[in-house]
């Protein structure tokens, strides 16, 4: 009896604990198939693969079933976010241009020619002692030994670096055909640059061919990457700095200031263009005008005076003689006092005793 | 009685899942599979899918990424037709071509970068010795070889990289190109005293342009005067003459009046305080002066 409540017991149990197992089996294989559940976000677009065959390479964004692993794969891939790939090979970051605006504003107004010493620093940096903005060039120096640069068409040296924004248009290729894309692309960029750049003079480079660059670069890259079936597209190619090297950066800010400097003498000697025509115009004018009233008052003087000689003669005319002889009289009586000395002599010319003198006193 | 049916079953199919465990494998997409047999090759499998092979170490999977691969050769310096040094960099994508050949040839992946990283080195110094310098950078882009040299060095090194080690190599890119050391330094030098003689050019055509924009202006403001000098000068003319006209017409109706009127007035104006007059008693102020007296005389004032 006793036996046998211990057998009932012992079996109770078993199948107690045979409930159990099968339980947590039961929740297992619901919890395992549950993991084929996934999501997929807005940006993404998902390849599924089953047994390594792409059964599916453009699942769209939701809920969706898969069958667990090791059946069922699926790699989702952000197709519509834009990545941005910066290409440093070629320049530090951020180069002279933006820590030294200052200096070079200080140049501006006080224009210094730059002394040969600035052409040592660059060796000084190499050695050690990189600033903060250099660090990923010294990086650079120290995985290759080249000072990170690029050398143009007409044999000189420059630092550019460049923002590449690109997003993946072709999930298959891009999971399945490459294997590093990103570096893939860095690589490949790095390459249209230097055939970019190998091909135009500096000058240009760092003036007015900024967007012939970056179209270049996009073009070539895109060209090579569509070759290597990357899956990946070239959206935009930003220069971020174009700059001669930092060495000699003081003698390209040379040529700026004495560009500005040119400019100002030519303003300066513009001004003073202005100022002196300005100057003869005004003086110009008032000759003209001065010749004017000359003239205007030669006329109405002779005018004037011909027509007081014409009413003199009017005059006159009513009676010739006693006219003539008063305006001789007249004409004594009003100078005649002014003269020194008068003498009066008679016929024969002796000097007589009236010596009117007396009237010039 | 049941009980050890089930038990069985399920033993069994635990046993089977095992079995399938162990002898089944997939290949995805991305990769080829070299299966070996004590390291003989018994099947290559290159579409993706579900395949068997027999459990137990017998046959072993060998994975092999059959997507493009990226390496770059190392820094190199190199000697050009015209003995000028130069420092390059290539990228090199890669893929598997003849998975049987390479597993022969370098059995691992980690192997094939250093043997064509050597390869393509030593192909591209040899065909970079038949090109000058202008055939890397010139502003005529029309003279650089770059492409050509990409090609060059692909297909060389193409054929030897298939022949021997099953590898393709779809595309190289020269992706760096630098001066040594010593090299960069002159290059800098130069630039510097370049940019030295421009800045210099641009001051003294400053100057002189300067200068010449003030000649320029004094010119013009003389050539301004001048003008209305010469202007003034006829204008005057025409006033003269003007008046030259008015005074001809008005003093022609008289001459003799004008005559008499203008010699008093020629007479006011030459006699002043420093003058003598000398008088005949014969003149009309004096005659009364004279007993004889009214001679008629038309004598005027003498100095």
């Amino acid at each position: 009896m006793i036996r046998e409540e211990i057998i009932k017991t012992t079996k109770d149990s078993f199948t107690r604990l045979g409930m159990l197992v099968r339980l947590a089996l039961v929740l297992l294989a619901v919890g395992y198939l549950c993991s084929g559940f996934y999501t997929l976000e807005q940006n993404m677009v998902g390849v599924l693969q089953r047994f390594g065959k792409v059964v599916d390479a453009g699942v769209e964004p939701g809920i969706h079933y898969a069958l667990p692993w090791p059946v069922s794969r699926v790699d989702k891939i952000a197709v519509k976010k834009m990545k941005i790939l910066e290409i440093t090979d070629f320049g530090a970051v951020p180069p002279a241009g933006e820590s030294r605006s200052a200096d070079s504003d200080a140049d501006a107004s006080v224009p210094t020619r730059p002394r040969r010493r600035a052409l040592q620093s660059r060796r000084q940096r190499g050695r050690g002692g990189a600033s903060a903005p250099t660090n990923r060039a010294s990086a650079y120096k120290e995985l290759t030994g080249l000072d990170p640069y690029s050398i143009t068409g007409d044999n000189n040296i420059v630092n550019i670096s460049l923002a590449i924004k690109y997003n993946v248009t072709d999930p298959v290729s891009y999971l399945l055909k490459v294997r590093e894309a990103d570096a893939l692309l860095q690589s490949v960029a790095a390459a249209v640059t230097v055939h970019a750049l190998a091909a135009l003079p500096v000058d240009e480079i760092l003036t007015i061919r900024k967007d012939f660059i970056a179209g270049e670069i996009q073009r070539h890259a895109q060209d090579r990457l569509d070759l290597l079936g990357a899956g990946m597209t070239i959206s935009f190619v930003e220069l971020r700095y174009v700059n001669p090297p930092e060495n000699v950066q003081p003698y390209f800010n040379d040529v700026i200031n004495a560009k500005v400097e040119k400019i100002r003498l030519l303003d300066v000697a513009e001004s003073y263009r202005n100022q002196k025509v300005l100057e003869a115009e005004s003086k110009a004018y008032a000759v003209r005008q001065e010749a004017e009233s000359y003239r205007h008052e030669r006329i109405h003087r002779a005018r004037g005076e011909v027509e007081r000689f014409l009413a003199q003669r009017e005059e006159y005319a009513k009676g010739m003689r006693v006219n003539r002889k008063r305006i001789y009289l007249d004409f004594a009586r009003l100078v005649f006092p002014k003269l020194k000395r008068i003498v009066v002599i008679d016929n024969e010319g002796r000097e007589t005793p009236l010596n009117v003198r007396v009237m010039a006193e | 009685m049941k009980n050890m049916i089930i038990a069985a079953a399920v033993a069994a199919a635990v046993l089977l899942c095992g079995i399938v465990w162990l002898s089944a494998y997939t290949v995805s997409a991305k990769e080829t599979v070299i299966v070996t047999q004590f390291g003989k090759i018994v099947q290559t499998r290159q579409e993706p899918g579900l395949y068997w092979k027999l459990p137990g170490g017998i046959h072993k999977v060998n994975r092999f990424d059959n997507r493009l691969s990226l390496f770059e050769t190392q820094v190199i310096q190199l000697l050009l037709a015209d003995k000028n040094p130069l420092i390059m960099r290539c990228y090199v994508a890669w893929r598997i071509a003849d998975p049987t050949v390479f597993f022969q040839s370098l059995g691992r992946m980690d192997n094939a970068t250093s043997k064509l990283n050597d390869m393509i080195v030593s192909d591209l110094g040899g065909i970079l010795a038949e090109y000058r310098i202008d055939n890397i950078i010139n502003t005529d882009a029309g003279q650089i070889k770059l492409k050509e040299i990409e090609d060059r060095l692909s297909s060389a090194a193409n054929r030897r990289a298939k022949s021997k080690y099953g590898i393709e190599l779809v595309q190289i890119g020269i992706r760096r190109i630098a001066y040594p050391d010593l090299v960069a330094d002159a290059v800098y030098n130069r630039m510097a005293s370049e940019r030295t003689k421009e800045a210099a050019k641009l001051r003294a055509e400053g100057e002189q342009e300067a200068a010449k924009i003030e000649s320029d202006a004094d010119r013009q403001a003389s050539e301004i005067l001048a003008a209305a000098q010469s202007q003034a000068e006829i204008t005057k003319g025409t006033g003269d003459s003007e008046a030259m006209r008015i005074y001809a017409e008005g003093y022609g109706t008289d001459p003799e009046f004008f005559d008499f009127m203008k010699s008093l007035e020629a007479y006011e104006r030459v006699l002043g305080n420093k003058s003598t007059l000398v008088l005949s008693t014969d003149s009309d102020l004096f005659k009364y002066l004279n007993p004889g007296g009214d001679r008629k005389s038309n004598q005027g004032p003498r100095e």
